[in-house]
């Protein structure tokens, strides 16, 4: 079972030598294997969204980072915003502290099982878990269309915001999971987690910035 | 967004809200019946020597072809079937490769299917729930021609009308799992032993290994042993592993 590791901008020094594994994992996949983005010469992969304000998920296993995902608040360019805003024709471009963009989630290759169980199931759990800490409604980005069927295998919610379109040869489509008790019970139960699987280690940042949270602006 | 986008998306927030999943397939129908489509079939694929038949989900396609097409094992030769083992992407029937209807007995088989009113048609692989390859096929009664945007469409409700069909067939109270003597008895059938030959392997009596059988049966939804293996393999019940050494090919 994978720990997902929360890292941000205040703690990452906790996670150097992970964080660069993660990055050049990611540059193996995206850039070399898949010519999804240009090959840069220190072998690490960052695009114009890995700022101060995106969170990391790690997922560990063995010592190793096998999985991971990138969340950011929708109020902020993000990936979606930027590049296909045009595929969000049903429920328009979202923007909403409580919406967050999901990206960058895939799983090493020699750590691809089949099954519910595997490690792609553990990740997803990982993420509902910590939209659900952090009061984060919705979740999300653009995505491989048969990806959408492994969330609503899990038995999720899966709220189409365009249909799917061919991107880089792929059918993908922007697609958005509700985050709830309820998605996170019926995600575990399938992928078989019997645990939260989240760590926190030094300094936490809430997802949503206290000045942003409806609750506290009510009050105000 | 167009009149046909929206009734799509109104699809999707519909889907699983019927109270049956002949009602989701009535539903889907009657919205793709504007792409020109009329029949669907819900289908995992079979591996092998195996038959396709027991590997159907939900199945709208005309009967009559329907049971031409599993008495002659067509799936072995559709060159629409077997395209879907080398792509995960989605494609109109008359676009299947060149490879894959030159060979023998497909242009046939596409002939008998037009004669039963499946001329054209479109198909969009997917993963089953238990990650079985499988795929969505719907049929037309002309040659379909489809935009971007209705292959899009399409591609969507299979997908979400496969996960809301796998996800209602789950909760059958039926389906319960197999004892371990169950998978044993299971194992020593699949391998051609008969009931008294498991009954001394097993060392227990032959009415008994009937029961066990009867039980596997009923347990798996399945009408004879071909198809409780094939449902134990989909399920997880037993594995490809165990089905081979008991066939005594794993060394």
């Amino acid at each position: 079972m994978i720990e997902a590791h929360v890292v941000n901008a205040q703690n990452r020094h906790l996670y150097e030598s992970e964080f660069e594994e993660f990055l050049r994992r990611r540059h193996d996949y995206y850039a070399v294997a898949n010519r999804w983005v240009p090959i840069s010469d220190d072998g690490l992969e960052l695009d114009p969204f890995d700022t101060a304000q995106a969170t990391y998920l790690l997922g560990m296993l063995e010592g190793r980072v096998v999985t991971s995902a990138r969340l950011m608040p929708t109020t902020i360019p993000n990936l979606v915003s930027e590049k296909f805003p045009h595929m969000c024709e049903n429920i328009g471009l979202p923007c909403s502290p409580e919406w967050a963009d999901w990206t960058r989630t895939y799983v090493l290759p020699e750590y691809r099982g089949v099954g519910a169980t595997g490690i792609l199931g553990q990740m997803f759990c990982a993420v509902m878990e910590y939209c659900l800490d952090e009061g984060i409604t919705h979740t999300g980005g653009v995505l491989q269309q048969f990806l959408i069927k492994r969330w609503l295998d899990l038995g999720w919610k899966v709220i189409p915001a365009g249909l799917p379109r061919i991107l880089s040869g792929d059918w993908c489509l922007v697609a958005y999971v509700e985050v709830t008790e309820t998605a996170l019970k019926k995600g575990r139960a399938h992928a078989s987690i019997d645990r939260p699987l989240l760590v926190r280690n030094g300094t936490q940042l809430p997802f949503i910035k206290p000045s942003q949270h409806p609750a506290i602006e009510a009050v105000t | 967004m167009g009149a046909q986008e929206k009734t799509v998306f109104e699809f999707i927030e519909r889907v699983d809200n019927h109270i049956s999943i002949d009602h989701l397939l009535d539903d889907l129908l009657q919205v793709v019946g504007d792409f020109g489509i009329e029949h669907m079939i819900y289908t995992g694929l079979p591996v092998g020597n195996n038959s396709i038949d027991p590997l159907v989900k939900t199945n709208r396609f005309p009967q009559e072809w329907w049971n031409r097409y599993v008495e002659l094992d067509y799936a072995k030769k559709d060159a629409v079937c077997q395209q879907v083992y080398s792509t995960m992407s989605p494609f109109v029937w008359h676009d299947v490769q060149p490879g894959f209807t030159s060979r023998d007995g497909a242009a046939r088989i596409a002939g008998e299917a037009a004669e039963h009113g499946l001329v054209d048609g479109y198909i969009v692989p997917v993963f089953s729930r238990d990650e079985w390859l499988s795929a969505i096929s719907f049929a037309a009664p002309k040659r379909l021609i489809l935009s971007q945007k209705e292959r899009g469409a399409l591609n969507l409700m299979a997908i979400y009308t496969s996960s809301a069909i796998e996800r209602r067939q789950q909760k059958r109270p039926a389906r319960g799992k197999l004892s371990t003597r169950e998978r044993e008895v299971l194992l020593w059938t699949s391998a051609g032993k008969s009931c008294w030959d498991v009954s001394v392997i097993l060392g227990i009596s032959e009415k008994t290994v009937r029961y066990h059988t009867a039980q596997i049966r009923t347990k798996l939804n399945a009408t004879n042993t071909t198809h409780a293996v094939v449902r134990a393999l989909q399920q997880g019940e037993i594995t490809l592993g165990q089905l081979a050494e008991s066939l005594g090919d794993f060394h």
